[in-house]
């Protein structure tokens, strides 16, 4: 948090990008407004929508109030009132969609450029509000207040959701449809990723071990590792599924664990090998850099090999194994969309269902958790690695 | 005793041998220095003694047991590592860094931090300050004290330094010279330093080990090294000045005089005519500490500039050295807390490097 605290909360260059985009998504049509979820839509713009003109007004001012207050030092909550506009901005727009639709009286609306437009606008602005740190107000209140305003817009999103005023809006729609099966898929989606990317740490680090001692092992793992990167994933989730088909026909053993051709199996495995390469060739370059000083004192002390590996050796190269992770985990998150196409659910469910129906919000429902997952783990992998990078300066 | 013997030693890379026959006996308490240029086989005979190389021919003898029946990270913990890079670990505050070893043994953390706190102490470190800082946060000179006290948390008998103070600028390493000095005179441990440089191993060490291309060339006190180099790799070595050389390894209070003193105000003795009384007196404040010069018959008045003066421990080198920099006629000696002690010329420099002064007794 101290890092992002530290950074200027909007560039002149995001600001500008930013305002692009509202105006851009001013002069598009904003939603298709139809009769039902297959048939083509009505173009609508943001002009017909009270709600989406005033959204899209009300992002603009944040993105100058950002940064007004961002070239000069203020006092109090002035910062937060920004924030507070970008938040308010996002619900309206949202929502906006479905106001269309019931103003138009057709049944459902789906998001139209403007509505990604002013989305990726709003994505831009979500960092202001975030401006230089200020001597009067302490970060800490400040902070605590911040996060008490992204609660409170998150229980008026939830409130708004549960009152029905994203019941026109056709991707809402889809997945209020899915029920509890979004939460299963999710689930397996989380599930399939973490595993993957655990079972990729535990297997990347005695390879990187191997590799940054530069025997012929090493280079050879990292040579695997490198051509599993380089196969399409489609590709290796095909050629896996004949390969563990057969694993379970001659261990029947192992078909009692859930191995078979398709199912979690092989995408688990085809995971893992993806996210092997970006973590050992950064553990391996992170433990090459370790001084050579530290090392050989290490060895003059008396430290055992395993000792100096992990208490000196291993802690100095974390930061450069964790840029490598973060890389990892964004993308096996990422991958795991593909995932359904072997029977292993996940967010590709969705993907790969809306795009046989044909039924484009059903694929939205399957992307947007996958985008928001992936930018969460890129925030909570960037957190760590920097802590770690403070830990061993 | 010998604590250490290398019983023709040797090691081979590929087809070179960087240290043939090497045979050495290091007595317990005293500092050996192994001196050479690069590639004489200096730091190869010091990684033998804690077996971060083995011999290829030849072995070595530790507490007179053969050193390969010892395990060799049991050894090393016995035996203390100083490096010129230092090697602190950065992840670790000085303090951790001091307690290496002692929590490798075992010991109780509250145990070996006590005794971290005393070896800050002892290498010239606050503790109070230092304990909590970054190897970042230190200089080359700090970090190198911390390399030191790190080195003898666990007690050592044996202290093995690889060019311990070859990293830092002269000024430093006088001052870690000396601080080492005092530590050793206090501790008496055996230590076994790799230098290249002729000035450290002449002051530090009881004896040096002269090296070139892998063999011994003379192992003798550094009096001798100096005055009867062996043949003319050695004359070379220990170069022109070694005169000059030999001073470093005299206290400068051995020949000085008392100072001829007068406090501020009072005016000094005026010249009798004949030659015996001194040409200028020392101007001192209330407490003794020098202010300034003043000429015979004259009033006592602060002086322009601070007068030069040493340390009480200063040797005949640097005193040499201040007097070519800043020319003047007189050296104070002053103690701790800036009270001259002792006054030394040109002149006593010169009677003491004719006459035989120069030996390998106690500094």
């Amino acid at each position: 948090m101290a890092a992002s605290e530290a950074s200027p909360g909007l560039g002149r260059l995001g600001a500008a990008a930013a305002l692009v985009l509202f105006i851009a998504a001013a002069l598009t049509p904003f939603a298709e407004l139809k009769l039902n979820r297959i048939v083509r839509g009505e173009p609508v713009g943001a002009w017909d929508s009270p709600a989406a003109l005033t959204g899209l007004a009300l992002a603009a001012a944040a993105v100058g109030l950002s940064r007004a207050t961002s070239r000069r030092e203020t006092g109090g909550l002035a910062p937060l009132v920004p924030r507070l506009l970008v938040r308010a901005a996002a619900l309206l727009l949202l929502a906006a969609p479905a106001l269309m639709a019931g103003a138009h009286g057709l049944g459902r609306a789906s998001p139209g450029p403007g509505f990604w437009l002013a989305a990726a606008g709003l994505a831009a602005a979500w960092r202001s509000g975030r401006a230089r740190p200020d001597p009067a107000s302490p970060p800490k209140a400040r902070r605590a207040l911040a996060a008490a305003l992204d609660l409170a817009a998150l229980t008026a999103l939830v409130i708004l959701a549960l009152g029905g005023a994203f019941d026109r809006f056709s991707p809402y729609a889809e997945f209020a449809a899915q029920g509890p099966r979004f939460w299963d898929e999710l689930a397996r989606h989380l599930a399939l990723s973490l595993g993957a990317f655990f079972a990729a740490a535990a297997l990347a680090l005695p390879t990187a071990a191997l590799a940054a001692r530069g025997g012929p092992l090493g280079s050879g793992l990292t040579a695997l590792a490198g051509a599993a990167q380089n196969v399409p994933s489609l590709a290796l989730f095909g050629l896996l599924l004949p390969a563990l088909a057969a694993l379970a026909d001659a261990l029947p053993g192992l078909r009692v664990l859930g191995v078979s051709g398709i199912g979690p199996a092989p995408a688990l495995v085809a995971l893992t090998l993806y996210a092997l390469l970006p973590m050992v060739l950064a553990g391996a370059a992170g433990l090459r850099m370790v001084d050579p000083g530290a090392r050989d004192a290490a060895k003059g002390l008396g430290y055992s090999q395993r000792q100096a590996f992990g208490r000196v050796e291993l802690p100095l190269a974390l930061p450069s194994f964790l840029s490598g992770a973060r890389t990892a985990l964004v993308q096996t998150i990422g991958t795991a969309t593909v995932a359904a196409l072997v029977g292993a659910g996940g967010m590709g469910y969705f993907v790969f269902q809306g795009l046989g129906q044909a039924a484009m919000d059903m694929v939205i429902v399957g992307v947007v958790p996958v985008v928001a997952l992936s930018a969460l783990a890129d925030r909570l992998m960037g957190a760590l690695q920097a802590r770690a990078e403070r830990y061993v300066r | 005793m010998e604590i250490l013997r290398y019983e023709g030693a040797g090691k081979r890379y590929g087809a070179a041998w960087a240290l043939r026959d090497f045979t050495l006996g290091i007595e317990e308490g005293t500092i050996t220095a192994l001196i050479g240029p690069s590639g004489s086989g200096k730091t190869t005979a010091l990684r033998m003694a804690n077996r971060m190389a083995e011999p290829d021919e030849g072995g070595l003898r530790y507490e007179g047991r053969e050193l390969r029946s010892y395990r060799p990270e049991a050894l090393r913990r016995r035996m203390g590592y100083v490096i010129q890079s230092v090697g602190l670990f950065p992840h670790w505050t000085v303090l951790q860094n001091v307690c290496a070893v002692p929590r490798l043994l075992g010991r109780r953390r509250r145990e070996a931090e006590a005794r971290a706190d005393e070896l800050l102490a002892l290498v010239g470190l606050d503790p109070a300050r230092y304990r909590g800082r970054r190897p970042s946060e230190l200089s080359g000179g700090e970090a190198q004290r911390v390399g030191v006290a790190r080195a003898l948390a666990a007690d050592p008998p044996l202290l093995l330094m690889d060019e311990p103070f070859g990293a830092v600028d002269p000024l430093q390493r006088a001052k870690l010279q000396a601080s080492f000095l005092e530590i050793q005179k206090r501790l008496r441990k055996t230590v076994l330093l790799v230098t290249h440089d002729l000035d450290e191993a002449v002051r530090l060490a009881d004896r040096v080990v002269l090296m070139r291309a892998g063999l011994v060339v003379q192992a003798d006190t550094p009096a001798r090294l100096l005055a009867e180099p062996a043949g003319e790799f050695a004359r070379d070595f220990v170069g022109e000045e070694r005169s000059l050389k030999r001073l470093a390894r005299v206290a400068a209070a051995s020949c000085a005089r008392p100072p001829a003193t007068v406090p501020l105000g009072a005016d000094a003795p005026a010249a009798d005519g004949s030659c015996d009384g001194p040409a200028v007196y020392w101007a001192v404040d209330g407490r003794g500490r020098p202010a300034g010069f003043v000429r015979p018959g004259a009033r006592a008045k602060p002086g322009a500039e601070a007068p030069s003066v040493l340390p009480l421990g200063a040797t005949l080198k640097e005193a040499l050295a201040l007097m070519l920099e800043d020319g003047p006629e007189l050296v104070g000696l002053v103690d701790e807390e800036g009270v001259l002690r002792a006054e030394l010329g040109l002149a006593d420099i010169a009677r003491a490097s004719s006459q035989a002064v120069v030996t390998d007794g106690p500094r």
